[in-house]
């Protein structure tokens, strides 16, 4: 016999993390009042993404962004719909491998991390990179 | 200057869409030949061009293909259909940016409806396919005619010349759709198939253009009122409804909108029941087995929230399917809202010719057996359907060797960035 062995939401809005949020005094009495002055409760989801369909979440490993306040196993919120500004921090692929870095584009284009132990990676003829999506959030657990 | 109300049909259609899937979150995969295996990693189910060029496909048998895997360096996975479920769900939204009208016909193709745009509709779609691209790294294919035959055939010679054509194929245009038909034999209609086309060929009708010139009249009274309306779209009349049941593929789609829009979670759990017995009915009825369901919403605000189940074993257990249905609503349902339409997907079909069945697939209608798994399912939880499946975890993990991470919908499986 089979079962369900995942399941995959795709909601337009925050369905997970949601805590009710009321405006207006709750007066005794009045329930239908109180009802409708119920709002939209707070979601995460809405707080740090904008586009569900386009956006992706990855793991960070290492810490060559810990300037930036990106530390390891970081969950970036990466957005592949926004299209990227110099300055920003972004998935690049970098000679089809992954990395995020922040973008340089001002000048010659590069691939700067957030740690001085790290050089800079200068974008030349030679590499090729395509910018996957650029990083909107991020979401740490502290426990 | 084309009139601006003209309705113009579009079939958008991703090329090798679980290869795709497979190269989204695997860059290194981009130049390299790519094969994804049916559920038990019995036979080829997709294949990039590559793959396809080297003679493997769809239902070749593994290991027919095992010596080319080897020798051409084939990447290969077994299905992920929570990946896929996701990545088609991802895809329909990106097309409603485009239109508000949009019809998934299967897991990785959906009709469209543009109005208004005329005459600059190509650097519309070609940027609506550059667009999917950049998001999702899904490469599609678009077809654009005055019907969904037309589309339908536009598409498939989008896909066919995807260089010259740069994947965009407009047969609005009569001479155009002339030249279209006339080279397009008639097994390769939307919805003609193998058999039809056989009976047509004895009448001398071998092209898509001898059957657009056929008198429809005598051809319905010889067939049925769909090859009259196959004709009749053929010659760019519109017959077929927007979202109307198409001929089944590898997915089995039911849908309706809403007499009166409803709220109430047990009403959308009814429709959506009503919609997944129908489509189980279609799947046994064709002797198919599927791996996953999808059901989707529309909100009154336009809003389309939507779920992927799967099963961790392909079945046409309606009961299966029902249960899923319910979690995912569980999940999905917002009692603020309004909803206008509800429809559901099965994919991840094969044949279930030579699945080995259990005692419980014997009866199709046993509401008993139900009762008493909901019962199961309130007594002790999650667990129980964990415990119920326990006997088939090993030969499903068997069968799945080469499962890519479930890169969106487990957090444990995210990519990982240095």
């Amino acid at each position: 016999m089979s079962s369900m062995s995942k399941v995959s939401i795709l909601k337009p809005r925050g369905s997970y993390s949601e805590i009710p949020l009321y405006s207006g005094r709750v007066s005794a009495g009045f329930p239908g009042v109180v009802d409708e002055h119920m709002e939209d409760s707070l979601s995460l989801d809405q707080l740090l993404i904008q586009h569900p369909a386009t956006t992706f979440f990855a793991r960070v490993e290492g810490d060559s962004m810990i300037e930036a306040g990106i530390f390891q196993n970081d969950i970036l919120v990466v957005d592949r719909s926004v299209s990227a500004k110099d300055n920003d921090i972004v998935v690049a692929l970098l000679d089809n491998e992954f990395t995020v870095k922040r973008l340089k584009s001002q000048g010659t284009l590069k691939l700067k991390a957030e740690n001085p132990n790290y050089p800079d990676i200068e974008v030349t003829g030679e590499h090729e990179l395509v910018i996957w999506g650029v990083v909107t959030g991020l979401a740490r657990s502290l426990r | 200057m084309i009139q601006t109300n003209d309705v113009t049909y579009a079939l958008c259609d991703v090329n090798s869409f679980y290869v795709a899937c497979e190269r989204l979150f695997r860059p290194d995969l981009r130049n390299k030949p790519v094969v994804v295996l049916s559920n038990n990693d019995g036979c080829a189910i997709a294949m990039c061009d590559v793959s396809k060029s080297l003679g493997i496909k769809i239902g070749t048998p593994y290991f027919q293909i095992k010596h080319l895997i080897k020798q051409y360096d084939i990447e290969w996975f077994s299905s992920n259909y929570g990946l896929y479920g996701d990545i088609s769900q991802r895809f329909n939204w990106v097309l409603q940016q485009f239109t508000d009208k949009v019809a998934p016909y299967s897991v990785d193709e959906s009709f469209l409806i543009f109005q208004g745009i005329a005459d600059n509709l190509e650097t519309h779609c070609q940027r609506l396919k550059q667009t999917v691209w950049d998001w999702l790294s899904l490469p599609i294919c678009i077809g654009l005619g005055p019907t969904k035959t037309l589309a339908k055939v536009a598409n498939h010679y989008a896909k066919k010349h995807k260089q010259s054509t740069n994947g965009v194929v407009d047969l609005r245009n009569q001479t155009h759709r002339q030249w279209a038909l006339e080279r397009l034999a008639v097994e390769d209609i939307w919805g003609v198939g193998r058999r039809l086309s056989q009976k047509l060929k004895l009448q001398g009708i071998h092209t898509a253009w001898d059957l657009h010139n056929c008198d429809y009249k005598t051809l319905q009274r010889m067939f049925s009122v769909n090859m009259e309306r196959t004709i009749l779209e053929l010659r760019g009349q519109p017959c077929f409804a927007f979202s109307e049941q198409p001929e089944p593929k590898q997915s089995i789609l039911n849908s309706r909108s809403f007499g009166n829009p409803i709220s109430s979670k047990q009403d959308l759990k009814e429709a959506l029941a009503y919609h997944t017995t129908r489509c189980c009915e279609k799947l046994r009825k064709q002797s198919s087995l599927a791996n996953s369901i999808q059901f989707f919403l529309r909100t009154r605000h336009g809003d389309h929230p939507s779920a992927t189940l799967s099963l961790t074993e392909p079945s046409d257990d309606t009961s299966l399917f029902l249960s899923a249905i319910e979690q995912g609503l569980n999940r999905v349902y917002d009692s603020s809202e309004v909803y206008k339409k509800a429809g559901v997907m099965l994919f991840g079909l094969e044949p279930s010719k030579g699945y080995q069945s259990d005692i419980f697939n014997q009866t199709q209608q046993r509401p008993e057996l139900m009762q008493s798994l909901d019962s199961i399912n309130a007594k002790y939880g999650k667990d129980a359907i964990k415990f119920g499946s326990l006997g088939f975890d090993k030969r499903w993990a068997m069968r799945a060797n080469a499962r890519s991470p479930h890169y969106t919908t487990q957090w444990t499986d995210i990519i990982r960035l240095k």
